[in-house]
């Protein structure tokens, strides 16, 4: 192996995984939305059509010169057969227990409550709050 | 008169990176950007461009948007990292030529002045651009005239013979 093809396995070697992450991640939307446009026979200026802008316009988000923001990528999703970017999102149940002096002298005195996705059930016995958000919203 | 050697540097999956050594010289063009460049560099930026390249050899191919256009007068010389916004705080240049999607030379580079400059107006890469601009246009014409330099029909392979030295010249343009 010469000194050259040394010194760039050094190099290779040199990267964190994070590096390699940083790179997927930057590269991901550009050819998810080439990918796409590529199966269902789209051409930029189509998509540009779609999406109300401009060819250039589009042609700098692929390029990855344009601030790709959420409102845009929003568009690009509904431009786009299938979404270009999307999150998971899974339903995560996170239950906090209730004291049971809380439970057993307060909570019978009160009228259950529902609110924004948050229930509680005070005439349970083993009163707990329930919510359920989504699991991007957990910290 | 200056004169350039092709020399291999790393043979990944889908693309093969050669590197070149100028005027008669032992030592190639990513030794010295490796010695100046990376060897003492504690940024991210040495690290994320060989993230790049090895995720275009290992996954992809050398796709025109990993790379940034530098060409002048019609030679194509390629950047990297690509002209995105993901690498706008990134000023490390290499400098390369994508002869296919499977093969890339690289040249040098350097930490590119602040302040969005042309490559050609900056201290410190203008003399690697200009070689890098001189050399990618020795091999479009040799890779035209296909006598010493040639890719295979499917483009995975760069045959050349590692005793020859091509002249060129370095455009400063």
């Amino acid at each position: 192996m010469s000194r050259a093809e040394e010194l760039f396995k050094e190099a290779e070697a040199r990267v964190l995984p994070q590096d390699h992450e940083f790179v997927r991640l930057s590269l991901a939307v550009g050819d998810r939305i080439r990918q796409i446009m590529a199966e269902e026979g789209i051409t930029q200026k189509v998509l540009a059509e779609r999406m109300g802008k401009t060819e250039s316009e589009v042609s700098r988000w692929m390029c990855g010169l344009h601030n790709l923001t959420l409102r845009n990528i929003a568009r690009i999703n509904v431009a786009l057969p299938s979404p270009a970017m999307d999150v998971t999102t899974t339903a995560h149940v996170r239950t906090t227990e209730v004291p049971k002096s809380m439970t057993e002298n307060v909570l019978p005195f009160l009228p259950s409550w529902d609110f924004d996705g948050v229930r509680f059930d005070t005439k349970k016995t083993d009163a707990r709050i329930v919510s359920e958000t989504p699991y991007s919203n957990v910290a | 008169m200056n004169t350039f050697a092709i020399r291999p540097l790393r043979d990944y999956p889908k693309v093969t990176f050669f590197t070149v050594a100028l005027n008669n010289s032992e030592e190639t063009e990513w030794e010295k950007f490796y010695d100046r460049w990376i060897r003492n560099d504690h940024s991210k930026h040495s690290r994320e461009m060989m993230a790049l390249i090895a995720r275009t050899g290992t996954l992809t191919t050398a796709l025109p948007q990993y790379f940034r256009n530098e060409a002048v007068d019609g030679t194509e010389t390629k950047g990297m990292p690509p002209r995105s916004r993901e690498y706008a705080g990134n000023r490390l240049r290499l400098y390369c030529k994508v002869l296919s999607p499977h093969v890339v030379v690289t040249f040098g580079g350097g930490l590119k002045t602040r302040g969005g400059i042309r490559a050609q107006d900056c201290e410190v890469v203008k003399h690697h651009f200009a070689i890098a601009n001189g050399i990618s246009a020795v091999l479009d014409e040799e890779l035209e005239k296909c006598t010493q330099i040639g890719l295979s029909a499917d483009g995975k392979t760069l045959e050349y013979n590692h005793e020859d030295w091509f002249v060129f010249k370095p455009n400063y343009k």
